[in-house]
C-alpha cells in the first residue's frame, strides 16, 4: 500500500526547480534531459501540477483571459522598487550610526548608562522600520536563503 | 515598440533594478501571479481569505526583486509560465509555514478519474456491504490499484494520464505541452482508463 501510494510522489526536495520546468516547457531540453524530467513528473504529483498551471497561465495572458489584479496589489508590488533608492538608504545609514553612537555612548558616560541604552534602543527600531518594512526585510532574507538554497537544489538536478 | 514590450528586455532591467522596467512588469504579470496563487489555493483545497492571497502575492514579488528569484529565469520570454509555477509554489510554501499545512495527498487528486467517469467519488463507487475498517481497507485497497496501474504505464503515457485525469488538461493543451499529436493523447487517455476500471473491476473494487 505504501509502496504504491508513494509512487505518486509530493513535492520533494529531488524535484526539478520552477526554472528547470520552465526549460522543458519551452521544448528546449536536450532528448535525454526530457526522458530524465518526464521519468520523474510522470509520478510527482506536484512536478504535474506545475506544468499544468504554466501552460494555463500561457494560454490564459495569451488569450487576455486574466483579470487585473487588484491597483492597492500592484502598487504595494511596485513600492518594493521604491524601497531601494540610495536617499532611503542614506537615511537609514544615519539612524544605524545614531544608534551605535549612542549604545557607545552609554558605556563611556556611565552615569546616563540606562538613558543612552533607552537612545540606542529607540534608534534602532527607528532604523529597522526606516530601512525596510520589517516584514519585507524578513521576507527578503527568507528569499535570499531559499533562493541559495533552490541553485543548490537545481545543481543537483542536473547532475 | 517600446522596449518594456519585450519580455527579455523587461526581465533584464528588473534583474538590473531598473524601477521603470520593475514597474512595467508587475503591472503586466501581477495579474499572472494573483491567479496562479487563487488557482492552487482553490484547487488543493486550502480555506483561504483575500488577505492571504495578498500576502502571497507580496512574498512572490518580494523574492523576485530582493531575492534574485528572476536571475533563475533562463528563457524570459516564457516567464508567464514560470510565474505561475513560483506563485503556486510559493502559495503552498506559505500554507505551510503560515498555518502548518500540507498539501492534499495526490491520491485524493488521483481519485478524481473515477469521478470524471461517473460524477462519484471513489468512495461513492465503491460497492456497499462493508462498514467501518473494512470500508476502509476497501477503500485503500481500490487507491492502491489505482496508483500500481498507472505504474505500469510508461513514463510518456503516465504524464498524459496524469495530465489529463489528475489535472484536468484537455487533449489538445496536453498534446501542445508534450509536443504530441492529438490523437495519440486521445488513445493514450482512453487505454489509462480502461486498465484503470479494468484492474479495479478484476479485484471487484467497482
Amino acid at each position: 500500500m505504501e509502496k504504491s501510494i508513494g509512487s505518486l510522489r509530493e513535492a520533494k526536495e529531488t524535484c526539478p526547480d520552477e526554472a528547470v520546468l520552465a526549460r522543458y516547457i519551452a521544448g528546449a531540453m536536450a532528448p535525454w534531459e526530457k526522458d530524465r524530467l518526464e521519468e520523474h513528473a510522470s509520478s510527482c504529483a506536484a512536478c504535474l501540477e506545475n506544468i499544468r498551471a504554466a501552460h494555463t497561465a500561457e494560454s490564459m495572458l495569451a488569450g487576455g483571459g486574466l483579470a487585473d489584479t487588484p491597483v492597492k496589489l500592484r502598487e504595494k508590488a511596485k513600492g518594493l522598487a521604491k524601497m531601494d533608492t540610495g536617499k532611503k538608504r542614506m537615511q537609514s545609514y544615519i539612524w544605524l550610526a545614531a544608534t551605535i553612537m549612542a549604545f557607545t555612548l552609554s558605556f563611556t558616560a556611565p552615569k546616563y548608562f540606562a538613558q543612552f541604552l533607552v537612545a540606542a534602543l529607540i534608534l534602532g527600531l527607528k532604523w529597522v522600520s526606516e530601512s525596510e518594512g520589517i516584514r519585507t526585510l524578513i521576507i527578503s532574507m527568507d528569499a535570499k536563503h531559499r533562493h541559495e538554497h533552490e541553485k543548490e537544489v537545481s545543481s543537483r538536478w542536473k547532475r | 515598440m517600446d522596449r518594456n514590450d519585450h519580455p527579455e528586455e523587461l526581465v533584464l532591467g528588473c534583474i538590473n533594478k531598473d524601477r521603470k522596467s520593475w514597474d512595467a512588469f508587475v503591472e503586466r504579470y501581477s495579474k499572472v501571479v494573483y491567479w496562479a496563487i487563487r488557482d492552487r489555493l482553490r484547487r488543493y483545497g486550502y480555506d483561504h481569505s483575500e488577505e492571504d492571497i495578498n500576502d502571497i502575492h507580496q512574498d512572490v514579488f518580494v523574492a523576485l526583486w530582493a531575492g534574485g528569484k528572476l536571475s533563475q529565469l533562463r528563457d524570459p520570454g516564457k516567464v508567464a509560465g514560470w510565474l505561475a509555477m513560483v506563485a503556486g509554489n510559493a502559495a503552498i510554501e506559505y500554507f505551510r509555514r503560515a498555518r502548518r499545512q500540507s498539501p492534499p495527498s495526490s491520491v485524493s487528486l488521483y481519485e478524481q478519474i473515477c469521478k470524471d467517469d461517473d460524477g462519484r467519488t471513489l468512495e461513492e463507487v465503491l460497492p456497499s456491504g462493508a462498514d467501518g475498517p473494512d470500508r476502509q481497507a476497501q477503500l485503500n485497497e481500490a487507491r492502491a490499484e489505482l496508483a500500481s496501474a498507472i505504474e505500469g504505464l510508461n513514463p510518456k503515457e503516465r504524464m498524459v494520464a496524469g495530465m489529463s485525469l489528475l489535472h484536468g488538461m484537455k487533449h489538445a493543451e496536453i498534446a501542445a505541452a508534450l509536443e504530441l499529436p492529438v490523437n495519440t493523447v486521445s488513445t493514450t487517455v482512453a487505454r489509462a482508463k480502461k486498465n484503470l476500471k479494468e484492474k479495479l473491476e478484476k479485484k471487484r473494487l467497482l
